[in-house]
């Protein structure tokens, strides 16, 4: 009777995880033919299979689309991750990469440069990113590192208090700035793929996949934190270590993610819940299923991005935020609770 | 429950325990032996120290001053899994807003067992569900832990603790919240895994029914212990409780042949 029972929990996890795969793969290669140019999936598909095809559409889908498609795909997915790692350890809900400062740091590293330099591309734009969000993860975590007890609150609260704190310095800075600047910055923090590079792409892809691996071998643990820190420790999790070390794994997500696209909100908080409407977070599944609906939903956003409006970009962070939400919702009205 | 221990030295030695937080001295020089194979209650008033006791017993708090010994080793010597491989531990109901599957939950038990990268075995979801049997939660495996009631998710952690097949097993009131029925059968539960238990009790008489030994705390020291029908007098009631009462025997007598104590309180007096 259980082997029965379990062998059904078996067939939906695997069900999902061949779907959410199968989707993820057919997403990555059908969003290559989408964009400015016109091309067709045949296009895309001639561009693969003729080796020596130097046509301008195989550039055009080599060099500028499929950089970007998968650096959609791993932001997608790497935010969805850490937001579920961060709901998971501070058993909030409401947990997600942004709400610990890492972006508004990330953002105030931009302005600075912009601000003091005059640097408005390029990689300065996105080291400076990169090294205003690991200053305010070393802030919270020099914060949070030293609590004893009440780690979660503090942890929340001081994410909080940072991401203010460190709005305030950019609203000022910002001020003081030209309005081309404040533009500049303003499309920036609404997030775009447009900068994807075949160069650049390591980074995110080696973090990423990382970071990652390391949560998927801590399954176990992540589960045990959800019922409560005293039934982790009873079960020999060393909750307070434990906790700063997913922190600065999924903080390494954003902030490399961060520096690269830009704020992308959002994605991070409702992925993980999207998932666990339908199946279990407990098991490498569900781990991996909320990386790959993340990396696919962001795709989709991409294309979207690229088509809605003609020869116009929208900004990706305004799509997330707009389907997102609607999906969201209506799951929220719509759902039956699971028995 | 795996290795045999000389019967003379206890499973689990508190040596003059004491843990303050702040300035405020919560436990004051506790000394304890639990034997193995003894089914131990820990009894006390609100605010005694009963869960400061425990915690000092499972590492989640530390003793400020004293040792804990598990077979004669300081258990902060130990790493936390192989620990946590040894002691089990059943706390009130922990609420979670999270998806996880009662399977899951269960499989918990096995988290000190495995090292990070290892996978479930065929061996461990035969544990898991040797385990889910055991408990009655047959047809409840795949369902969200959440939607178990109160009694089936103590059930279900028992479970997990079965898995973690430890020597130990401390429970923090495991059934204050539950109906009769139910403290009674996730109790009689816990007594029927073979286990050494050290269980904490609300209900006097179901401590009194199903313990070898009960150990009386009152603002963090120990007052009474010994079997149930040496602690459990109408005096030690008045002193500790401020209840009046009478103690009587239940109809009942206990397996091993004793007389249970069985309390009924007179009510109207202050």
């Amino acid at each position: 009777m259980v082997t029965n029972n379990m062998s059904t929990v078996n067939t939906r996890q695997s069900l999902a995880l061949f779907i959410s795969a199968a989707a993820a793969l057919f997403s990555l290669f059908a969003a290559l033919s989408f964009g400015a140019a016109d091309t067709s999936l045949q296009d895309v598909l001639n561009s693969f299979l003729l080796s020596n095809d130097a046509s301008f559409n195989t550039r055009i889908i080599f060099e500028l689309r499929m950089p970007r498609t998968l650096l959609a795909f791993l932001a997608g997915s790497g935010l969805a991750i850490a937001g579920l790692i961060l709901q998971t350890v501070t058993r909030n809900p409401l947990a997600d990469p942004y709400l610990f400062g890492i972006s508004s740091g990330a953002s105030f590293g931009v302005v600075l440069l912009m601000a003091l330099a005059g640097i408005s591309a390029g990689f300065m734009l996105s080291a400076a990113a990169l090294l205003g969000s690991l200053l305010a993860m070393s802030l919270l975590i020099l914060i949070a590192g030293r609590q004893q007890s009440a780690q979660v609150e503090s942890m929340l609260l001081a994410g909080v208090a940072l991401s203010f704190l460190f709005s305030a310095f950019t609203s000022l800075l910002l001020y003081w700035s030209d309005p081309q600047a404040v533009a500049a910055i303003l499309f920036w923090t609404l997030g775009s793929f447009a900068r994807a590079q075949w160069a650049t792409l390591w980074l995110p892809l080696l973090v990423i996949t990382l970071c990652t691996f390391v949560m998927l071998s801590f399954r176990r643990q992540l589960n045990a934190m959800l019922l409560g820190d005293e039934s982790a420790i009873t079960l020999g999790v060393r909750v307070q270590r434990f906790r700063i070390l997913m922190l600065v794994l999924s903080s390494l997500i954003t902030a490399v993610l961060v520096a690269m696209c830009g704020g992308i909100g959002f994605v991070g908080l409702m992925v993980p819940h999207i998932v666990r409407f339908f199946i279990s977070q407990g098991t490498i599944a569900g781990l991996l299923v909320t990386s790959l609906v993340g990396g696919t939903f962001m795709v989709w956003v991409d294309v979207l991005s690229r088509s809605l409006l003609k020869n116009q970009e929208l900004p990706v962070g305004v799509i997330t935020a707009a389907i997102g939400s609607v999906f969201f919702l209506s799951l929220l009205f719509f759902r039956k609770r699971r028995v | 429950m795996h290795t045999q221990t000389p019967l003379n030295t206890p499973l689990l030695n508190v040596k003059n325990v004491s843990w303050d937080i702040g300035n405020k001295t919560i436990l004051k020089k506790i000394n304890l032996k639990i034997t193995t194979g003894k089914f131990v209650g820990l009894i006390g008033p609100n605010g005694a120290g009963k869960s400061s006791l425990l915690r000092c017993l499972y590492r989640f708090n530390k003793p400020s001053n004293g040792v804990v010994e598990f077979n004669s080793t300081d258990i902060w010597q130990l790493k936390s899994d192989e620990y946590a491989k040894k002691v089990a531990v059943v706390l009130q109901e922990t609420p979670s807003q999270f998806n996880l599957s009662v399977f899951d939950v269960i499989a918990l038990g096995l988290t000190p067992h495995k090292s990070l990268f290892s996978s479930v075995t065929n061996t461990d979801k035969q544990k898991v569900i040797q385990a889910i049997n055991t408990v009655g939660l047959v047809d409840h495996s795949d369902q969200s832990f959440e939607s178990l009631s109160g009694g089936e998710k103590q059930r279900a952690l028992i479970a997990r603790a079965i898995v973690q097949q430890p020597q130990l097993l401390i429970m923090d009131e495991p059934t204050s919240h539950l109906d009769v029925k139910y403290q009674i059968q996730v109790m009689e539960l816990a007594k029927s895994l073979g286990v050494t238990v050290f269980a904490s009790f609300h209900d006097l008489n179901l401590a009194s029914a199903m313990c070898d030994e009960l150990v009386v705390i009152k603002n963090g020291e120990i007052t009474h212990s010994g079997a149930p029908s040496e602690v459990l007098t109408e005096n030690m009631l008045g002193e500790v409780f401020g209840v009046c009462a009478q103690v009587n025997n239940h109809p009942q007598i206990s397996k091993s042949g004793n007389n249970i104590p069985h309390i009924t309180y007179f009510y109207g007096y202050k």
